[in-house]
């Protein structure tokens, strides 16, 4: 009798169907864009990526990505690139790459179109690839074949690099690639995402616009208002968690900009977290923090994860979240919770000395420089846990705020004869007057 | 607490100055468990930092740190700092605990004693405490707990508003007594304590980490009054505490449920020194010899019995350091 199995191997379609819908598009350029840079990292470790490029160019009919970051070894191509999944015998790269669950281009690439052209030149090697994926889902096979291929070769640095363009786009792709929204959202995405790689001198371009990196900037000064900032390994990973205030941008700190970023190997997969995710009280969570309110909008928090051993860094395998459960991150979120702590105890404080006296120390902070927080210069800051606005230095004129009520027909009146939209210009102006008249 | 030190002058609370000599002889007995040397002290000194006196004196502690919440006052506290090796930080405690580093340097005794009603920013407190603290350090804290309200559910409402989102909805109705609210502050402690043990034991590598309690005790200094805590421990410290029979050694020890109450008798010197001559005695001794305790009951020699090693034998003009 012949012996009855239950199936379990993968189908094509879950691949090309079903793991696309866990990304959204801007992500699934992204994910190229750190295969790019991941080729960066292996050929510059010391981070120095001036004349490094990576292009991305898309219209409604195709889209393309082109780096010179060194290329995709032939063998790392045949053996593990284009493998669904990582294989257990990979051998690490040994250095700080965001590259690790084995799916991330594929998926991309899958997500965006359905022909796919990869050209890729290292010093040594030069391989085309072409994938019709109607055709590849027909065939039992899943291997994909190389259009041509040649090693032995000396190429210069110059001529190495990857280039992939996509066509036959997707539906919906299609229609999202050709919308100007579209394009400034990507950009937005992008120079948050890996801004830090952009500081270290990588240039990025979309549709030809060079973008620049959007960091977090943190005050630092001498004077009181410091960065918090615990350091430790875990296991391979090294944390640095750092917690501040940041410049305030004109009249007021943008509360969509507060909150916690976390970075995996210089990736940003969280960004301006006001959930109980990190240490806020919201209505999952309400064990610790404070519920998010506006008299925190200047608190910023950083996260920096970075290990040579990629997967056992805490993120999803998109790399757009945590996996919130996992040991290192529980970890440290705890630590997160104690440095929030400090901030929010001097935001608190800063909010009471104008409460109670008058605006000298928020108005001096709100005047102090931020500091961008590349990695070098989170590397640089030292570990403190101290912060104190004791010794602010009161820069401005200080300012109180004088309420009373009166009258609403004398109130009216008076708006009328100063001719003036509101009460509170009537208060100012009358306060003017007399001050004027009298001393 | 601000300000509570300029109602009261601790040296002077009877029940405080007990408890704070059963401190001593528990901290003695840890230290010759652990057999190890440097602690750190951080507690509330107020402005007559008695606890950093004696515990100075006592153990020679010189790491000290006195957290105080009144910064306007600082010239005062500053004046009577009695020690050079006192530290100050102004700031509430939630502001200040957390930017107080070097948990994992040396031992620690933390003891926030607060003379307000046991609230949410406590727990907080407690939640960074167990957080930084090693194996082997101790933190103690000692709060009000009388509620508003008359009834049952009036108490139970003044908690809840006390304690925010840490309220335990499965404490019973009948517990909110003015007797059973040690229990249920005890309840509330032990499950944030428990929370915050449990996820370092799930984080951190290599480590099972136990909270042993050693304290609650309630004792009236004008307003009920109670103290708990205890300390962090490995299976090795475990069972070297278990083995020194500290908790049966000392009364007023408890690593359970079992409330000690810190009662004093109102006792003359001449009835005192009567009493003292005597320990220990038995009810049939007593019974026996009644007629020469002229009238001291036998329920008050056994009160007495509890604390006399503790208790404060002032003579008037008292002047310390």
């Amino acid at each position: 009798m012949m012996k009855r199995i239950v199936k379990a191997n993968p189908t094509k379609e879950f691949f090309v169907n079903m793991l696309v819908r866990d990304i959204l598009l801007k992500q699934a350029i992204i994910e190229l864009i750190d295969n790019s840079i991941d080729g960066a990292r292996s050929i510059r470790e010391t981070n120095a990526y001036k004349g490094l490029k990576i292009s991305v160019n898309f219209n409604r009919e195709g889209f393309e990505i082109e780096d010179n970051c060194g290329g995709i070894p032939i063998d790392v191509a045949e053996n593990y690139a284009f493998r669904f999944g990582r294989p257990q015998n990979a051998i690490s790269s040994n250095t700080e790459t965001t590259g690790i669950f084995g799916i991330g281009m594929k998926r991309a690439l899958f997500k965006i179109g359905k022909k796919f052209t990869i050209l890729s030149t290292t010093k040594t090697s030069k391989f085309v690839l072409n994938l019709d994926v109607k055709d590849w889902l027909s065939k039992e096979e899943w291997d994909f074949d190389f259009s041509s291929y040649d090693d032995n070769m000396r190429n210069e640095d110059a001529e190495t690099g990857t280039k992939i363009m996509v066509t036959d786009l997707n539906e919906d792709i299609a229609g999202e690639l050709k919308s100007p929204e579209f394009e400034a959202e990507l950009i937005e995405h992008i120079q948050r995402r890996v801004g830090l790689d952009i500081a270290y001198g990588i240039i990025i371009t979309v549709n030809g616009k060079i973008l620049a990196g959007n960091n977090i900037s943190l005050i630092n000064n001498i004077e009181g208002i410091r960065v918090v900032k615990e350091e430790y390994d875990d296991d391979g990973i090294n944390v640095q968690i750092l917690g501040g205030i940041a410049p305030r941008e004109g009249k007021n700190y943008p509360p969509e900009k507060a909150g916690w970023y976390i970075y995996c190997n210089g990736r940003l997969v969280v960004a301006a977290d006001k959930s109980s995710l990190t240490t806020w009280k919201d209505l999952e969570n309400k064990s610790s923090g404070v519920v998010f309110h506006n008299n925190y909008a200047g608190f910023r928090g950083i996260v920096y994860f970075s290990s040579k051993q990629p997967e056992k860094l805490p993120w999803n395998t998109t790399k757009t979240g945590l996996d919130e459960t996992s040991r290192v991150y529980l970890q440290a979120r705890e630590k997160m919770l104690e440095i929030f702590k400090i901030v929010k105890g001097i935001i608190d404080e800063i909010k009471k000395s104008t409460e109670e006296k008058d605006d000298a120390v928020e108005e001096s902070v709100a005047k102090m420089q931020g500091m961008e927080m590349t990695v070098s210069e989170i590397k640089k800051v030292p570990k403190n846990r101290e912060m104190t606005i004791k010794s602010v230095i009161i820069t401005t004129e200080p300012n109180v705020t004088i309420s009373y009520k009166k009258p609403k027909k004398d109130a009216d009146e008076l708006k009328g004869a100063l001719g003036v939209k509101s009460y509170k210009e009537v208060g100012e102006k009358t306060f003017e007057y007399y001050k004027d008249a009298e001393c | 607490m601000p300000g509570s030190d300029q109602k009261i002058n601790y040296q002077y609370r009877p029940a405080k100055s007990i408890e704070r000599k059963m401190l001593c002889d528990l901290i003695r007995e840890i230290q010759l468990i652990r057999a190890d040397g440097e602690m750190r002290y951080i507690g509330l000194g107020a402005k007559y930092f008695t606890d950093f006196l004696l515990l100075h004196n006592e153990f020679g502690i010189t790491d000290m740190i006195s957290i105080e919440a009144q910064k306007e006052r600082q010239v005062r506290y500053e004046f009577n700092k009695p020690l050079k090796c006192i530290q100050m930080w102004y700031g509430s405690t939630n502001e200040v605990l957390p930017q107080i580093s070097g948990f994992d340097q040396k031992m620690n005794l933390v003891w926030l004693d607060f003379d307000d009603v046991f609230g949410e920013s406590m727990l907080y407190d407690l939640e960074t405490i167990c957080r930084n603290i090693k194996i082997g350090s101790m933190f103690f804290m000692s709060c009000n707990y009388s509620y508003r309200g008359g009834t049952q559910s009036e108490k139970r409402e003044s908690f809840r508003d006390c304690v925010g989102n840490f309220f335990d909805e499965g404490i019973k109705k009948t517990d909110y007594t003015n007797k059973r609210m040690p229990y249920v502050i005890k309840k509330v402690i032990d499950n944030q304590i428990r929370r915050i043990i449990d996820l370092r034991n799930r984080t951190e590598r290599g480590m099972t980490i136990e909270y042993m309690q050693l304290l609650f005790l309630t004792y009236q200094d004008g307003a009920p009054m109670m103290t708990i805590g205890g300390i962090l421990v490995d299976e090795e410290l475990k069972i070297k505490i278990n083995q020194s029979r500290l908790i049966s050694k000392y009364i007023f020890i408890s690593d359970s449920e079992e409330v000690f109450s810190i009662e004093i008798p109102n006792l003359t010197n001449k009835e005192i020194q009567l009493i003292l001559k005597n320990l220990p005695i038995s009810i049939e001794e007593f019974q026996e010899h009644e007629q020469e305790f002229y009238g001291i009951g036998f329920d008050e020699i056994c009160k007495f019995e509890r604390i006399y090693r503790y208790y404060p034998y002032y003579s008037e003009g008292m002047f310390t350091t």
